[in-house]
């Protein structure tokens, strides 16, 4: 690039990858043998900063011995009139991207993590000061984010100040942290949407709000809102709230209003809370899906990388295909793993309580999320296989789903069905209909409540009958309607 | 039923039974307030168990329907007649002198406010345009294209003369393959010499584009645009890989249209039209190419991106409401177009026709999905192309022939 | 995106879960429904009478807006229209336009014989199956019933392929069906002149039957709801196949408006496959000259091309050319692809033209426009190489480096499973652009070298050229020390290896002396200059390898023998010349 004629070294997108092996390193910084370490984005009113500084407090690279650790604290300062603290942690994930690009300089990790390492080479060709890095990300931070009007950058590299620093940078992450967690939807006056897939789902909007991560999970609330900022014309954009107007379902008049929009009339209305009436629309790149179990009037969770089939007998992708699209489908919904750390999650549906099955490496992952007394309630792939398995799971764990389901009901006989109206043309049938117990016991698995509709249950023969002895079946109000009748002369003597 | 006409009914059957030994009865209704079957215990007929995991498709009995008679019922057909938010931009190539430039005629594509040939809707104003590949330098082409251009491959004012007086073209894309620092380097003053000669040769619009090399391109565009000053060019083209301001500049400092390009993803053409835009391009001096993949070789992307820019743009997508062109000679680069006769012949038949179909129906397939301009190379499917657009938007009509007759036509 | 919903089609179905029907799940088979992937009575329980209401609610609800109909026996079945959307991007198009191909009763016996083999038999290669032809519709051109059962019965002998059996005159249709029997065949055609009578005959066959009303659609509708209402089951419409000035626009504009009726309208009485009969080109074209037979053929192709973008289920086409069949299937093979499943192609190591032990190594995904793109830019950049197509379920570069199916691990382990590895000297992997985040830990994974490549295989040309070498100065294998050997290498990648690859063999550590030769191998670059003396003191000097080696002896090949003496006096090193293939021997030691 052109704008680094002045660095020693190049600086492209094809070094991203590079990494420095111990012979061939000049120095390292952070890492796992040195005990403190931080990268950090701070915004700042303009006054307090002067754009295009670089500040090294302590030794700069010429002055350090060569093949060494050193701790290092990276501080980033911006100032402008869109930049604020939400912002930070969104630019601050682009430090790991920047430094790569510098050409045998190499960077892992994020935070109180970092990792870092200048070659030998690069090293030799001239990289012998922390003021090419600075210059470096000073640019590119610039150019990447034209909000950003004064951008300042310290190198700490002294290691009593480094302490100090350290100490403050772990009380920023934790407060962001904290910030983050605590955040919900009506602290904010505004969502965000995004249109980033639009591409592979024309209808598709998500809506981003800080207890809804969009279904890619990729980007929260504070990213889109950076994203909003930095690019208004970009994928990302404002949504306002509107009026509230349901609060169970979650659905806002400014969010129909935008999903309408941007939809092109496909979708009108939105329940961020819900996957069943108007759930949010999915486009491809869900890491799960949601899935409602009939079954057990249960909802089900699978991922993306599970392999094989879920409880309901379909894989993620047969699932995915029906999900998808831009459509709003009831039962299937598209939704981030981190969504399910959300006080929101499917709270008119129930949230957890109505969680069923879940595959153990997401149970996992999110197990703290998981109400305490649910936990071990809720199924994964290692407890059972299939829908009647789960029926029985459910009911022995006591899930608070089993009191939902409705009674068994046997039907009555002497209610007659209001029509009967079968030819008796080709027919394995003759009316009426009635189910022995030996086909009962074919159906395996045993007998769901469903099949109980409308047959007639008799078993072996009738109890206490004698031979000869029979009942009958006394129908009310009847209309038979037949295309066909049939009759036939008995012949005498046979039967 | 009275109990006098049951009786008699039941006699009437009987009687029937002891003729015929059966009785079939159709369209029966039996109604009663009242039914009682009696079953005897053991005699309850009994289901058939179900058969193990029976995969073929059962037999739900169906009514047969009584055989009614053949009764004529008139109905109208209603046109399913459709409203559109959005409109297409109008997009003008060429000057008049009364506009400035020199042209003797001037194109218009655009302005779309049904989908593509929806007649029965409205008819849309501007028909699709096809306009001649030259190249500015001897290329090695396929052969059946090289036949018919041969004597004029050295110099590109000839062959773009030859196109458009022989050929029919609409317009001509002068590509300055030479300049590519890795054919011939030409400078771009000197490409831009070229320009002037082709626009000295001909009167319609001309189309620019540079050798695909990002670097050197810009230049070379603005070169060109420079020289073209107030001739209304496209410049081919702007896309992310390169600089495209500077491709910009020159439109809005000269007065061109540039072409949008982007590779078969509805988002990014949408984001590549909005940076144009946003950088004071006029939205009438854009024309989106969201690549054209050739039939047998992804046709089927180009195809449906290209009807979801256009439907989208008439929903009201505002980004996406300008013309569209596609590079159809990309069809040549099928194997199924450009190998001999040779090679290939037994299997596929020969190139004289294989080729130019295959130009012809891949730029076909995106006309009927919204394309407005089409870049090709062989007169064959120029010729075919343009008089199925003729055919398309003319507001004559020809005698149609007894058409029922084609079962009895001895062919 | 269907516009069947998975929880609507569950609730009508009976919800037991007896998995009769082979899918473990109700649910597991609404999907299948949905998808058209199987029939709703292969649910027994479904057919229960008592289920019968839902039964018939679930049929309503499935049958597509253009309903599908079927004609043709056994394993030649075809099925056409069924269509749910308009646009296929908005689900996709079920059923194949089926090309029908005409014969007609005057041909005679070998001549009908030989076009019925044609049409049988051609077939092309395509993606990995073979694209056929589908269907053979003979024509009445006699008027003569006899003759024409003659035909019917010539062409059942010779193919079991489904037939359509054209005429006007009911008594002809009659024969053709009696010398058909048992073919199911398609019947053309019911017009406002018979279609009482082949309306009687359609139903009481039981036989598929086409509508036909050129060009007026009030008839078309109006004989359609007739025949239907009557009792004839399966119909099709033909709305005339024009072709000429303003009569081509009529066409393709009756075809459109039928299909947005049935689909967006609700127009029941048209929710019926399309008939496109490419074929009245040729009217009036008995006997004309070969030139003027082949332009109509021409003609015919792109009017066929015309109507399968334009919602023909049907085509009949007269043209046999093997260049009409070609772009034909496929184009319909195309349209016809489902757009929701990303289109890939079997991983592989494919060899691109004439690839050696020496040729570059690159890898891309396997969706299927990338492999075709790199590929064919490949090819026609005239390059020999390896190209691994590795499996990323058939998605692209970009998405599935976000997407994680791109990553350092199935990268290497790509290299692994096509054993690239024995197929080359060397050990250098070049990575798509877009995968440059990668290549730190793909050499780590794999032990190759790692060359980030351009983001668009257009351009792999200029970067062979000019940036496919190794990096250059005092470069290491393993982790050698001050005693360790020090071998010579240009920046060549070939003389590179010849170099790196034996030692790498051998597990050893040792230090390689890389000059730059502008990617020249030993020979041309001694010959050329650009591997002096001067050149390998300046890498030295550079890489600081007076200090860190103490054992002062180069290594070099043969090819750079004349360089001995004068490397011997610019650099104070002792010059060792060893051939490549003895290297083992050396550091064995």
């Amino acid at each position: 690039m052109s704008m680094f004629d002045d660095i020693p070294v190049d600086v492209g997108v094809v070094y991203e990858g590079e990494r420095i092996r111990g012979k061939d390193m000049q120095f390292e910084f952070g890492g796992p043998n040195v005990e403190q370490k931080f990268e950090l984005v701070q915004a700042r009113d303009m006054k307090e900063i002067e754009d295009g500084k670089i500040l090294i407090q302590g030794p700069d690279l010429k002055d350090l011995e060569e093949g060494k650790s050193y701790p290092l604290g990276i501080l980033v300062e911006v100032a402008g009139k869109e930049i604020e603290k939400d912002l930070e942690a969104v630019l601050e994930r682009r430090i790991h991207e920047f430094i790569n690009f510098v050409e045998g300089f190499m960077h892992l990790n994020q935070r109180y993590d970092i990792w870092l390492r200048l070659s030998k080479a690069s090293y030799k060709k001239g990289f012998n000061s922390f003021q090419f890095l600075g210059k470096v990300l000073t640019r590119l931070f610039k150019s990447e984010f034209p909000i950003i009007e004064k951008i300042q950058v310290t190198f700490i590299t002294d290691p009593k100040k480094i302490s100090e620093w350290y100490k403050k940078a772990l009380q920023i992450y934790e407060a962001r942290d904290a910030r983050a967690r605590g955040m919900k939807d009506e602290d904010v006056t505004e969502f965000y949407g995004c249109v980033l897939c639009q591409s592979f789902a024309p209808s598709h909007v998500c809506i981003i709000s800080p207890n809804r991560i969009s279904l890619c999970g990729a980007i929260n609330w504070f990213d889109a809102r950076a994203a909003a900022r930095v690019d208004p014309k970009g994928p990302n954009f404002m949504v306002p709230k509107g009026e509230l107007l349901d609060e169970v379902h979650g659905e806002y008049s400014g969010v129909n209003e935008v999903a309408k929009q941007k939809s092109l009339g496909e979708v009108e209305r939105v329940w961020m809370y819900s996957m069943f009436g108007y759930p949010h629309t999915s486009c491809g790149c869900f890491e799960a899906i949601a899935f409602y179990i009939p079954e057990v009037d249960g909802i089900g969770i699978v991922d993306r990388g599970y392999e094989g089939t879920a409880v309901n007998g379909l894989a993620f992708s047969t699932m995915a295909n029906q999900t998808g699209g831009g459509k709003q489908v009831e039962g299937f919904n598209g939704i981030a793993i981190e969504y399910m750390r959300s006080p929101r999650f499917l709270q008119a549906d129930g949230g957890w309580n109505r969680v069923v099955w879940v595959p153990s490496n997401v149970k996992e992952r999110v197990q703290d999320a998981i109400p305490e007394g649910l936990r071990d309630k809720i199924a994964t792939e290692k407890d059972v296989t299939n829908t009647t398995e789960l029926r029985q799971w459910l009911k022995d764990k006591g899930h608070p789903i089993v009191k939902q389901w409705k009674e068994e009901v046997v039907a009555e006989v002497t209610e007659a069905p209001a029509e009967a109206a079968y030819p008796t043309a080709p027919t394995e049938y003759t009316l009426p209909q009635v189910t022995m117990p030996a086909t009962m016991a074919a159906v395996p698995g045993g007998v769901p409540v469903a099949l109980l509709q409308g047959v007639l249950q008799l078993p072996g023969g009738i109890p206490g009958a004698a031979p000869g002895e029979g009942f009958q079946l006394i129908f009310k109000n009847v209309k038979i309607k037949v295309d066909k009748l049939i009759i036939k002369r008995e012949e005498k003597g046979k039967k | 039923m009275p109990t006098d006409d049951i009786t008699k009914l039941g006699k009437d059957i009987l009687k029937i039974l002891e003729e015929f030994g059966e009785l079939e009865l159709v369209d029966v209704t039996i109604e009663a307030d009242e039914l009682v079957l009696k079953m005897a215990a053991g005699v309850a007929a009994l289901a058939p168990p179900p058969a193990a995991r029976a995969l073929a498709p059962g037999v739900m009995p169906t009514a047969v329907p009584a055989v009614k008679p053949f009764q004529f019922i008139e109905e109208k057909f209603k046109p399913p007649i459709q409203e559109y938010p959005g409109q297409i931009v109008e997009v003008q190539f060429g000057q008049t002198r009364k506009e400035g430039g020199t042209r003797k005629e001037i194109r218009k594509i655009g302005g779309e406010r049904v989908p593509p040939f929806y007649r029965f809707e409205y008819d849309n104003p501007n028909r699709p345009l096809v306009t001649f590949d030259v190249f500015d330098m001897r290329m090695n082409l396929p052969k059946p294209i090289k036949d018919h251009f041969d004597e004029v491959m050295d110099d590109p004012a000839e062959w773009a003369k030859k196109a458009i007086k022989e050929y029919g073209a609409d317009l001509v894309t002068v590509h300055l393959i030479s300049t590519d620092p890795y054919i011939k380097d030409t400078p771009a003053k000197q490409a831009a010499k070229t320009i002037e000669d082709v626009l000295q040769a001909i009167d319609t619009p001309l189309l620019i584009g540079g050798s695909g090399n990002p670097d050197k391109d810009p230049e070379v565009l603005e070169a060109a645009a420079a020289a073209a000053q107030n001739e209304r060019l496209m410049l081919n083209s702007a896309s992310e890989n390169l600089d495209w301001k500077r491709i910009v500049e020159a439109a809005k400092k000269y007065n061109h249209n540039v072409l949008s390009w982007t590779q078969l993803d509805v988002n990014n053409q949408k984001k590549m039209n909005q940076l144009l835009l946003d950088a004071g391009l006029p939205k009438d001096h854009i024309v989106q190419d969201a690549t054209t993949a050739a039939l047998g070789y992804g046709l089927q992307y180009s195809f449906s991106v290209y009807e979801r820019i256009r439907m989208a743009a008439l929903k009201g997508e505002k980004d996406l409401q300008m013309p569209l062109s596609s590079g159809t000679t990309n069809a040549w680069g099928a194997r199924e177009a450009y190998m001999s006769d040779k090679k290939k012949g037994a299997e596929w038949g020969t190139i004289n026709f294989r080729g130019p179909l295959w130009e012809a129906i891949t730029g076909l397939s995106l006309a009927l999905n919204g394309c407005d301009i089409f870049m090709m190379l062989h007169p064959a499917s120029v010729q075919i192309f343009k008089t199925v657009v003729e055919y398309l938007t003319s507001k004559k009509k020809d005698k149609p022939s007894p058409l029922l007759n084609w079962v009895t036509t001895k062919v | 995106m269907s516009r069947l919903k998975p929880l609507d089609i569950y609730n009508l179905l009976p919800k037991t879960n007896c998995k009769e029907c082979g899918d473990d799940t109700c649910m597991a088979f609404a999907y299948k429904l949905i998808n058209h992937e199987v029939e709703l009575e292969v649910c027994k329980p479904i057919l229960d009478p008592k289920n019968k209401k839902n039964y018939d609610k679930l049929k309503e609800i499935l049958t597509p807006p253009v309903r599908a109909i079927k004609f043709g026996e056994g394993e030649h079945v075809k099925t056409i229209g069924g269509k749910e959307v308009m646009r296929r991007h908005e689900l996709t198009w079920y059923n194949p336009t089926v090309l029908a191909i005409d014969v007609h009763d005057e041909m005679d016996e070998s001549e009908l014989v030989k076009r019925v083999d044609l049409i049988t038999h051609w077939g092309t290669f395509y993606i990995g199956k073979t694209l056929m032809l589908d269907a053979i519709a003979i024509k009445c051109v006699s008027g003569d019933p006899n003759k024409f059962a003659k035909a019917v019965s010539t062409v059942v002998k010779n193919t079991d392929w489904p037939i359509i059996l054209c005429s006007l005159k009911p008594e002809c249709l009659k024969a053709g069906i009696k010398a058909a029997a048992g073919k199911k065949p398609l019947l053309y055609a019911a017009t406002k002149d018979n279609w009482k009578e082949v309306g009687e005959i359609a139903r009481s066959e039981k036989l598929p039957l086409v509508v036909a009303a050129p060009g007026d659609l009030d008839l078309l509708k109006s004989l359609a709801k007739s025949l239907y209402q009557a009792g004839v089951q399966e119909l099709a419409l033909d709305p005339g196949t024009f072709w000429g000035e303003g009569l081509l626009s009529d066409t393709i504009n009756n075809f459109t408006m039928l299909r947005r009726a049935a689909i967006e309208m609700d127009d029941k009485d048209v929710g019926w496959p399309l008939i496109g009969v490419p074929a009245t080109i040729w009217i009036g074209k008995e006997g004309v000259s070969e030139g003027e037979r082949l332009e109509t053929a021409f003609k015919e192709t792109v009017l066929s091309a015309i109507l399968v973008a334009r919602y023909a289920d049907l085509l009949i086409i007269h043209s046999s050319e093997l260049w009409t069949f070609l772009p034909l299937v496929v184009l319909v093979s195309n349209l016809y692809e489902d757009p929701r499943v990303h289109p890939a192609v079997t991983p592989e190591l494919m060899p691109i033209g004439a690839p050696d032990r020496n040729s570059p190594v690159m890898i891309t995904t396997n969706f299927a426009l990338t492999a075709y793109t790199v590929k064919s830019d490949l090819e026609q950049a005239k390059i020999n190489a390896w190209l691994i197509i590795m499996d990323t379920g058939g998605i692209g570069v970009e998405s599935s480096a976000a997407g994680g199916q791109l990553n350092a691990n199935s990268i290497s382990d790509a290299l692994t499973e096509f054993k690239v590895a024995e197929k080359v000297n060397h050990r250098a992997l070049i990575i798509p652009g877009m995968a440059a985040r990668f290549k730190g830990e793909i050499e780590d994974l794999s032990g190759w070298d790692v060359y980030v490549g351009p983001k668009d295989s257009g351009a792999i040309a200029d970067f062979l050229r000019d940036k496919y070498r190794a990096p250059t100065g005092l470069k290491y294998v393993g982790d050698p020390g001050k005693e360790s050997p020090v071998f010579l290498a240009t920046n060549n990648i070939k003389s590179f290896y010849e170099i790196k690859r034996p030692l790498l063999d051998a597990n050893v550590s040792a230090w390689l002396l890389v000059v730059d030769t502008e990617g020249l191998d030993f020979e041309t670059a001694v010959k050329e200059k650009k591997l002096d003396a001067e050149a390998i003191k300046k890498v030295m000097q550079e890489g600081g390898a007076d200090e860190q080696i103490t054992k002062k002896e180069l290594i070099i090949p043969p090819a750079a023998e004349s360089l001995k003496t004068s490397i011997e006096s610019a650099t104070k090193w002792k010059v060792k010349v060893l051939p490549p293939e003895k290297i083992p021997d050396v550091v064995k030691k």
